[in-house]
């Protein structure tokens, strides 16, 4: 009902404002008239240190009529009468209005604005001047959050802030990769988020609208506060409120536009496919081309016109027919796609122009958001709601995210002293993503690395000459003999439709408070929030009939499940002034249940309609059932913290911290954990001997040290570490009957191993930084020095099989790992005239990560997920950084007998094949001789944000860059060996594989030789020739844009209307050969190996943002 | 709200107890439904699926297909050498201990022998009463029935292992001692306390433990304790459900699911499908072992393809006996889809007309060949990769096409996972290993008795491939039926040995005809390679040097397909090459306890 007043109040001044704009349009008009006498003034201006400052600006208030000073800061203009008032501006000063009262010379010394120093800063349960903070805290703000149309805000930090590394893949709705200060843990480095007070792990579904702004708690004298959790830095979303001004303020934000797939790994075309193919026929001594698809002639490849024909009588599959063959005629008359009417009977036309398979399988896809933002208030209440519509398709067929959103934040004063209120936000997001693709369905994640086999992997093993149909409209594809066996990604992508791949998620986040004041200075608090979600996803994949390994069965997976997760704190604030003694005290309590809830599955085959308005778990057959189902594992907190925060007249401060937090994820022995902080800092510009130094205006000292609590690795992995399981399902059964099925005995088998004497990670930071403002407040430097320590790392090391291999190991208290690093920001505005303005806004975060410790007897592990093809491409090791690529060093190919003879022994060694380091020595390459061959991690990144104006008009470029990491190019396994996936596609790399040729130049050889063999020195070991520069830099964002000017706009009761175009991801400087630089993946411990990621491409937009 | 506070720190330690959910603890187990559930969740790692039990594994199997089957030479690892490679090294004898086969091989015994004393640890702790006293022998004696189970697959891949029971406090356990005694000591007391039939047709009963614990004795080549047993098992011997122990009389019902626990099952991996398990308990070890295309409904994926030397073996001479010089391999009497290896086009290839034994056509697809129900087998078009998989396909486990949906499972990511039961244990196997004791003792008329055993199901003409001669009727329809017209697929002329004959009038070739009988009896069952270790067969197969042996298997083979996977050299060495390499990753976490295998 109250949304309803505030819509009704809306509307009317809408209505209003028409007649508004039209008195405007009149006005100006009439002003054109009125210029009938004018008066000249001129004069100087000057700083507070009588300093002149050329290029300000001057302006008759409520026109725009003005000018700007000159080299000695004078200025002269005509205003329009005696009694006009002039309006001195310049950045860094604070604007001054004079009235002219008949003078005829106005000099005027304005006085330095720091107002950046001014801004209050959220942070932990609080908020500070920005002049106060003496800990690591960035912050973003709201313009930036939304300067890219993205499915989540994490995207929204990448570049803007020092310390804080961002990946993000191209997939709409798969969640960023946020990491801030490096990695502390082995397991889970997601940092914690605290929207309006309510602390999770999901910003997924939050409206990049709604946020006032972002801040990042980057050390311990920061994070502290938040104990437990924090550990992998905090952030911190203030979402937009009303204020009690009495005012009311619409906003509409639209902007739509479009993503572009941009271009596919090159493949090559039929005809050097066929080639390439037979040469490695024989190359590996092939005496036949028997089974393959062009021509019985080794040394003469030909395409055939037809690649498939099939025989309806025998099943057959006949490769190599050309036009005019009576099979087909007899293939088409009893052509056949039905896998349960067996045999199959198709015939497929080869393309001999090529098949541009990614193509194929993308589109230029639509992007679309709007907002609609209302925002109000007296003194006795106020309001924000926004509406929001985002949709993002992708460039994948059928992939896309929806989401719909509603926020409803309102503050009320009931009486003097209270404040209640509540901030709520309800989404509805729909989310599916690509065949065989990444990351969790349902749970709105999708963050996780792309899987093998998923639709754009495919799209790179297709071979060209295999077309997207076959003669009869039907998909083509492998069915077709000879071509190993991708399935059609094009097929795929086009059977998950939204009726058969849907992934539905619900959330209400948000929370309830009241503040009370009861005598000055003193403020209580309570804060009951959390979140309630619901989700639902169903996939049906179907039966297919045009691959080689065709799906035998349709498919229904259907599954929903809730869950409820609360917060609630109590806090008590003091904040008081006694001469020049500052203090601000806080202290809380705060019980914190997440994870309450239950999942529910299930499978069914073969449901008797694929009608989508039928299709049911109940109506598929019941001998095909499987059901799961299991609550979650809720976890729980109770904590008490306090925060002092004290300082001596603006100059000297000191602040401490200290946080009790136990939880249920450890036994009750050391359920218990203890975190204090400690920071302070010194304003030296405050100090006497400082105000002689003209250029600095702000320049402070500050340093901290802290400790602060982990288990975000078991709260993720295994809430319930420290009990001795076991697990009983159909799927740990026997057949202990012999009756093939129907009565199947469960079985029990062990689970996990508890260790109830787990207990907190601890991670001490360690953080000196300098805050600086200088140049009449034009430049901002923040620069920051830091090392993070991690301790009792929960990491679940391998054990001796010899006690079982059991689904899960315990977490232990053993890792330990390093962090340090700097962080640098630099601001410079600069303003070149009245005209022309520019802010740059810089950063720049190197880093190093160090695993010190893994676990007694054990210097490294290998995690599954680095495993690839049966390829170990990843290690942890013990001084090492995380995630480190191991295997050997490719000292080139072997050029010939003589080259192996004389060379180190090595297993499959031959000509054309990998030569590798025998770094040992031994006389024989072995285990012993692989080498760390780079991290996937960047040595730094960075970000450069330019804004500039040119009278109304604007420009914002966004540059993003990362330097130093490499990547596992590990796509080229699949295209560029023959061996890989015989017959699939092979890559244009290998238009210059080595050749065995004799006389043949092989010096700039791009692959090896093109063969069948599959060992030791061809494509069955991790090595360096896979190793690629990750280092990358993305013009993440260029928008141009016109600002109506707020002078017309403001009596129509328009505050403002924006319009722009932009061009996002407009181009990448990177020397990485595969699609995209920038990988994503949520496991830390197996970062960087492509194998066929979701690209982020670019994407075009116009918009509109509109303000009543 | 400071109240609140107050009250909620109060009763903190109440808030922060929250008990694991959706699993169960220890104490939920200490009753028999407990115990019997952990029990079967013993004989549930035989299914080697790895600790989540889901479907997919093929590298940990107990069936050792790779091990027995593909390193014994009698088929390669097939599809395309890139595929699964780890697999190659193993069957060059050249893989590292960072194998990441071995490692699960490893992993999936020793898991299976954890889950062993996890029932003999529970039942103790059980209170008294509430199990009888026969209950608590049998699961006790089912325990260390599959405990020595585990630790002999353990014995045959690695040797040098360590042995695990339920009194182990710390689970690194050296491996400096001979295993054998006590894996012997836990079948014997597995025959001593189970009972001969069983509640359940798929447990392990006494019988199946005695036959085991006489194959154990002829892994120490004590062959004269090893008979008796054996000797026993034969006449006395019955299967869990209660049938004596018998030869069927048609070969392929051995494999077919419908057949399952049969008189012949002496024990076997009880596989079922369609069981709401999503096939986590069909038999995964065999999923890939299927022909690739072809008319099947099952395309995936070509592996453990039969190589030519195992297919030459089953040329029979003119008096329809198995040839014991190694003469399979020649020009003469190779088999005519070898040529197409060579090099012919598959269109040119002549039928094969000289006498051959009819097992052949229920172990591999050989062209021209109905292959069981699904159409004739026509080549390429059924094998992924013939330069590395040779012209065969298997064809022994793999489901008709009219059970396809009944005895397989489509809710995996293929159509391969299958309810045929896996044997461990074959009552042939039984027959053929007291032959060889039989021979050794001298008994050479014993021994040829069992293996004409053996021979002579096979001479029964009912259970021979069938080409139709009815154009109403398809190939499978004659074979089920006799009275459509019909010829045999091959020249199926086989016959038993005879005194007259004079093979077993000698022990060296007695020895050899009982060899010989094993390699074509068994094929695809993964016992070649621990055979022909224990029997010394490598480089040469006896005193004549007739070039039956894995070398000349593996020369012979690399000629003609697999040469790009596995090179051309036999890389085998005595000493170190008979047992693999324990995994690098084991011995790192023991701190030394373990000690690698010699020559590694």
């Amino acid at each position: 009902m109250l949304s309803n007043n505030f819509m009704n109040k809306t509307m009317k001044k809408l209505y209003n404002s028409k007649f508004k704009l039209m008195a405007l349009v009149l006005s100006l008009f009439v002003s054109t008239f009125s210029f009938a006498q004018t008066v000249a003034v001129s004069g100087k201006l000057t700083g507070e240190d009588g300093a002149a400052i050329p290029g300000a600006t001057v302006l008759e208030k409520g026109t725009s009529n003005g000018t700007v000073t000159d080299q000695e800061g004078k200025y002269s203009i005509q205003v329009s009468s005696g009694s006009a008032t002039l309006v001195f501006s310049f950045i860094g000063y604070k604007t001054m209005e004079v009235g002219v009262n008949n003078r005829t010379v106005i000099d005027a010394a304005l006085s330095t604005d720091i107002t950046s120093l001014q801004e209050v800063v959220v942070t932990g349960y609080s908020s500070e001047r920005k002049a106060d903070i003496v800990t690591a805290i960035s912050q973003v703000s709201a313009i930036n959050t939304i300067a890219v149309p993205q499915g989540d805000i994490g995207q929204s930090l990448q570049g803007r802030v020092a310390g804080v590394q961002v990946t993000t893949s191209g997939q709409p709705g798969a969640a960023s990769q946020v990491r801030i200060r490096g990695f502390g843990s082995l397991t889970n480095n997601a940092p914690l988020y605290v929207i309006d007070g309510v602390p999770t792990f999901d910003n997924t579904q939050i409206n990049p609208y709604d946020i006032e702004s972002q801040t990042i708690l980057k050390d311990a004298g920061a994070a502290s506060i938040y104990g437990a959790r924090a550990a992998a830095g905090v952030i911190v979303i203030t979402t937009k409120h009303g204020k009690y001004d009495g005012k009311t303020n619409v906003t509409l934000d639209f902007n739509t536009g479009v993503t572009l797939p941009g271009e596919g790994q090159k493949n090559l075309n039929p005809q050097q496919q066929a080639d390439k193919v037979y040469e490695a026929l024989r190359n590996s001594g092939a005496k036949n081309a028997n089974g393959k698809p062009y021509g019985s002639d080794l040394n003469n490849p030909t395409l055939p016109d037809y690649i498939l024909v099939g025989d309806p009588k025998t099943g057959a599959r006949y490769g190599n027919v050309m036009s005019g063959d009576p099979r087909i005629a007899t293939a088409l008359a009893n052509y056949n796609i039905d896998p349960s009417k067996p045999p199959l009977v198709q015939v497929i036309a080869a393309n001999k122009a090529g098949t541009d398979w990614y193509k194929a399988m993308t589109r230029n896809a639509p992007v679309t958001r709007v907002s609609l933002g209302l925002s109000g208030g007296n003194d006795r209440a106020h309001y924000y709601s926004n509406f929001s519509y985002y949709d993002q398709q992708g460039i994948a067929i059928n992939q896309f995210l929806k989401r719909l959103s509603l926020r409803l934040n309102s503050e009320f004063k009931p009486m003097k002293g209270v404040r209640v209120g509540e901030n709520l936000l309800l989404t509805y997001r729909s989310n599916p993503f690509i065949a065989g693709g990444s990351g969790q369905q349902g749970t709105g994640n999708g963050s996780g690395a792309t899987s093998d086999e998923n639709a754009l992997n495919l799209a790179y093993r297709m071979p060209t000459i295999i077309p997207v149909h076959d003669v009869n409209g039907n998909w083509a594809g492998t069915q077709a003999p000879g071509f190993n066996n991708p399935g059609n990604p094009v097929a795929n992508q086009t059977r998950y439709n939204k009726d058969y791949n849907q992934s539905v998620f619900n959330q209400v986040f948000g929370n309830l408070f009241i503040e009370i004041d009861p005598i000055k200075h003193l403020t209580l608090r309570s804060s009951f929030g959390g979140s309630l979600d619901g989700y639902h996803f169903l996939t049906y994949t179907q039966r297919t009939y045009e691959n080689a390994e065709n799906t035998a069965s349709n498919n229904l997976t259907e599954g929903s499940g809730y869950q409820m997760n609360y917060t609630f704190t109590n806090t008590i604030r003091y904040d008081n002034k006694f001469g020049n003694h500052s203090i601000r005290a806080i202290g809380g309590y705060e019980a914190i249940k997440n994870g309450v809830g239950r999942t529910l599955q299930g499978v069914g085959l073969n449901p008797y309609s694929q009608d989508p308005n039928y299709i049911s778990l109940t109506n598929t057959a019941a001998s095909t059932h499987q059901l799961y189902s299991a609550p979650l594992s809720p976890y729980t907190y109770a904590s008490f913290f306090g925060k002092l925060d004290y300082n001596w007249s603006d100059k000297y401060y000191v602040s401490g911290s200290i946080r009790r937090d136990g939880s249920s994820l450890f036994g009750p022995q050391n359920r218990y954990g203890v975190f204090p902080s400690v920071s302070g800092a010194w304003r030296i510009s405050t100090e006497s001997f400082m105000s002689g130094v003209t250029w600095v205006q702000d320049l402070k000292i500050r340093g901290g040290y802290g400790t602060l609590g982990n288990s975000n690795a078991i709260l993720s992995s295994n809430p319930s570490n420290q009990y001795t399981l076991y697990q009983g399902s159909p799927s740990t059964g026997y057949d202990i009957n012999g009756t093939n099925g129907a009565s199947n005995a469960i079985g029990f088998t062990p689970l996990q191993v508890g260790n109830p004497a787990g207990k907190w990670e601890t991670s001490s930071t360690a953080n000196i930084g300098i805050d600086g403002t200088f140049l009449e407040g034009t430049l901002d430097v923040i620069f920051e020095v830091w090392q993070r320590k991690t301790n009792n790392l929960l990491y679940n090391p391998a054990f001796l099989n010899t006690g079982g291999v059991l689904p899960r190991n315990p977490f232990l208290n053993v890792g330990a790992m390093t962090n340090q690093g700097i962080d640098l920001q630099i601001i410079k505005r600069i303003k070149i005239n009245y005209d022309w303005s520019m802010t740059v806004d810089a950063n720049i975060s190197p880093f190093k990560n160090k695993i010190t410790a893994i676990a007694p007897g054990q210097n490294y592990f290998e995690p599954s997920g680095g495993l690839v093809r049966n390829l170990q491409l990843v290690r942890n090791a013990v001084g090492q950084p995380m995630s480190s690529f191991y295997g050997y060093k490719v000292i080139g190919y072997f050029k010939d007998a003589t080259d192996v003879a004389s060379s180190p022994i090595q297993d499959g060694a031959g000509p054309g094949r990998f030569k590798f380091a025998n770094t040992t020595g031994s006389g024989t390459v072995g285990p012993n001789d692989r080498v760390f061959m780079g991290s996937p991690i960047p040595k730094f990144t960075y970000g450069v944000n330019i804004n500039v104006k040119y009278k109304n008009f604007f420009l914002i470029g966004f540059l993003y860059g990362s330097y130093g990491n490499k990547i596992m190019n590990f796509s080229k396994w699949y295209t560029d060996f023959y061996s890989s996936f015989s017959d699939a596609a092979l890559s244009a790399n290998t238009l210059q594989s080595f050749s065995l040729e004799s006389g043949a130049d092989n010096s700039h050889a791009k692959t090896p030789v093109i063969e069948s063999a599959s060992n030791f020195s061809t494509n069955t070991q991790s090595n360096s020739w896979y190793m690629e520069s990750g280092s990358y830099a993305r013009l993440k964002n260029l928008q141009v844009g016109y600002d109506i000017p707020t002078s017309m706009l403001s009596r129509a009761k328009l505050s403002h209307v924006k319009v722009y175009v932009q061009a996002i991801n407009l181009f990448t400087i990177t020397k990485y050969t595969g699609k995209d630089p920038e990988l994503v993946g949520n496991v830390d411990t197996t970062r960087g190996i492509d194998v066929g990621n979701y690209p982020a491409t670019r994407q075009y937009m116009v918009g509109i943002n509109i303000g009543f | 709200m400071i109240l609140t506070g107050l009250w909620l720190a109060s009763c903190s330690d109440s808030f922060l107890n929250i008990p694991a959910k959706g699993n169960l603890s220890t104490a939920q187990l200490l009753n028999q439904s407990g115990v019997e559930a952990l029990l079967i969740g013993a004989y549930s790692a035989l299914k080697a699926n790895g600790p989540s039990d889901g479907p997919g594994s093929w590298s940990g199997n107990a069936t050792n297909w790779v091990y027995g089957s593909v390193c014994g030479q009698e088929t390669f690892k097939g599809s395309n050498s890139g595929d699964q490679s780890d697999i190659n090294p193993l069957s060059t004898f050249t893989a590292p201990a960072t194998n990441s086969y071995l490692a699960a091989k490893w992993g999936s015994v020793y898991d299976g022998v954890n889950r062993c004393n996890l029932v003999l640890k529970t039942l103790p702790q059980v209170p008294k009463g509430l199990i009888s006293d026969a209950d608590i022998a049998r699961i006790t004696g089912e325990a260390r029935f599959l405990r020595a189970f585990f630790h002999l697959e353990a014995y045959k891949v690695f040797h040098n292992v360590p042995y695990v029971d339920e009194n182990v406090k710390d689970i690194n356990v050296p491996n400096d001692k001979d295993v054998m005694p006590m894996i012997i000591a836990d079948f014997d007391a597995a025959y001593q306390a189970l009972p001969e039939t069983m509640p359940a047709v798929g447990r392990a009963n006494k019988w199946a433990a005695y036959a085991f614990e006489g194959k154990c004795l002829m892994y120490q080549n004590n062959f004269t304790a090893a008979l008796p047993i054996l000797t026993t098992v034969i006449n006395s011997g019955k299967t869990a459900g209660g049938n004596k122990y018998a030869l069927l009389a048609n070969f392929r019902d051995c494999f077919d699911a419908g057949h399952d626990n049969n008189a012949e099952a002496v024990f076997a991996i009880n596989a079922s499908v369609n069981d709401g398990s999503g096939a986590a308990n069909a038999d995964a070890e065999l999923v890939l072992n299927f022909p690739y295309g072809g008319n099947s409904y099952v395309t995936c994926c070509g592996f453990n393809t039969p190589t030519e030397d195992m297919a030459n073996s089953y040329r029979l001479t003119a008096g329809g006996l198995p040839i014991l010089d190694g003469s399979f391999n020649s020009t003469a009497n190779q088999l005519s889809d070898v040529t197409w290896a060579k090099g012919k086009a598959v269109s040119s290839v002549p039928r094969d007309a000289a006498p051959i034994d009819p097992r052949i056509d229920w172990t591999m697809g050989r062209t021209g060949v109905p292959f069981l129900d699904w159409g004739k087998y026509t080549g390429p078009a059924w094998v992924r990769s013939f330069i590395d998989d040779g012209p065969y396909t298997p064809k022994k486990y793999d489901a008709l096409a009219s059970t396809f949906g009944t005895y397989t499972d489509a809710s995996s990511w293929t159509a391969g996972y299958e309810a045929v039961n896996m044997y461990l244990m074959r009552f042939a196997d039984v027959l053929l290993l007291a032959a060889e004791c039989e021979v050794e003792a001298g008994s050479l008329t014993n021994a040829m008795n069992y293996v004409n055993m053996v021979r002579a199901r096979q001479q029964n003409s009912k259970g021979w491939v069938k080409i139709s001669n009815d154009p109403s009727k398809t190939d499978w329809q004659a074979y089920l039926d006799p009275s459509v017209a019909s010829i045999p697929a091959g020249n199926y002329n086989i016959q038993q040995y005879a005194v007259a004959d004079g093979t077993f009038g000698a022990k060296a070739s007695a020895r050899k005809a009982v060899h010989m009988e094993r390699k074509l009896e068994l094929c695809l069952e993964g016992h070649r390679f621990f055979d022909l270790v224990r029997w010394g067969e490598i480089f040469t197969n006896n005193a004549n040097g007739n070039p039956d042996c894995l070398q000349s298997a593996f020369l012979y083979n690399t000629s003609l397909s697999g040469a790009a996977a596995l090179g051309t050299t036999f890389q085998f060495q005595t000493g170190k090459s008979e047992y693999w390499p324990i995994p690098q990753a084991q011995i790192d976490l023991s701190l030394g306890k373990l000690k690698q295998n010699p020559g590694y």
